[in-house]
């Protein structure tokens, strides 16, 4: 995955919390987009925790929300759309 | 990220019912992907501060923790019959209880299935992982035939401990339930390896919606989720669904098995 540009967001943002995750990898496989991906570093608790790219391997994040419903531990915290 | 977060208006986010807690579930348990799904009904419905939740006995029994709502806690097994004394003195409360299988299915199956014939006006959402999960992963009664459990370490024999019990056909046979649903929860595998489906997430929270509904309604609801129990069942996380998918699946197909109300598709 590119490293994300620092201008020009994408129309939708993930907001996840590093130190909720467990690193399950539900998230990871359900987004159509492969907008996240786990880190190699680790949090408090010692899972390898996810991250969010705005630009995934296959494209842009949706908004679709599969991460946050799927994801057990509420890790993902927010999904939000660009504001007007 | 809180420069990009301004950017963004939260379109998905903190629930009310939510307490923040950190769960103490093991990665990727069905269970905490439940939870948020009834906080984000209770909130649509704009019911928590008339909600009382039965605790079970079992991993479901953390739920008190994560969701901000009053919360009695049954004896072993007995959340149905707690849940219709409940709402028989206080029938303007809406009370529900996530039970595990071990909890319904086995010490519970009585009060489940008597709470079900006489169509208590109550919502009773059962996790079933086909184990014990907080035990320490012995056998369930609803443990798939040659499942290898610490109690049965060469299988399941459906000769000595029978089949597993199927509890939404077993409640479905009964007519007095008004909404009897049973949904696939986990993740489904796709031919490629690395891509999942998170159906089984969308219509867990339709279900639980609707089982609510059916309970302000008058009805008894019954929602099964087949969920999956990767530490117990000693997989890794998506070999666990996988598993769920190629073995629970065909054995407890998810589907409508009552609704009285047409409370579906509306």
């Amino acid at each position: 995955m590119p490293p994300d540009p620092p201008t020009a967001p994408a129309r939708f943002h993930v907001v996840v919390d590093a130190e909720r995750c467990k690193g399950c990898d539900m998230c990871v496989v359900v987004c159509p987009q492969r907008n996240l991906r786990l880190v190699g570093e680790f949090n408090r608790a010692g899972y390898h925790p996810v991250e969010f790219r705005f630009h995934g391997e296959r494209g842009d994040c949706t908004g679709c929300g599969l991460c946050y419903w799927v994801c057990p531990d509420f890790a993902i915290a927010e999904v939000g759309a660009l504001r007007p | 990220m809180t420069a990009a977060a301004e950017l963004y208006e939260p379109k998905l986010g903190a629930l009310p019912t939510l307490t923040g807690t950190p769960t103490h579930y093991c990665a990727g348990c069905e269970h905490g992907t439940l939870t948020r799904l009834i906080a984000k009904a209770i909130d649509e419905l704009g019911v928590r501060e008339r909600t009382v939740m039965v605790s079970s006995v079992g991993c479901s029994v953390l739920a008190h923790e994560y969701l901000n709502v009053d919360a009695v806690q049954a004896p072993h097994g007995r959340a149905p019959a707690v849940m219709a004394g409940i709402k028989r003195v206080r029938p303007d409360l809406l009370t529900f209880a996530v039970q595990g299988d071990g909890d319904a299915v086995s010490i519970g199956l009585l009060e489940l299935l008597n709470a079900a014939n006489r169509g208590e006006p109550i919502t009773v959402f059962l996790v079933n992982n086909a184990i014990y999960g907080m035990t320490g992963g012995q056998m369930a009664p609803t443990t798939p035939s040659g499942m290898v459990t610490t109690t049965t370490p060469a299988g399941r024999d459906p000769v000595t401990t029978g089949p597993p019990i199927d509890a939404t056909r077993l409640v479905a046979a009964f007519e007095s339930p008004a909404y009897v649903k049973r949904v696939f929860l986990p993740i489904l595998p796709t031919p490629s390896p690395r891509v999942f489906n998170a159906r089984g997430a969308l219509e867990g929270a339709k279900a639980v919606r609707h089982a609510f509904e059916v309970q302000q309604r008058g009805g008894f609801a019954f929602v099964e989720f087949v969920s999956t129990c990767s530490v117990n069942w000693k997989l890794g996380i998506l070999e666990a669904k996988r598993y769920a998918a190629e073995v629970l699946r065909p054995l407890f197909p998810p589907g409508l098995y009552r609704d009285r109300f047409a409370v579906e598709g509306r």
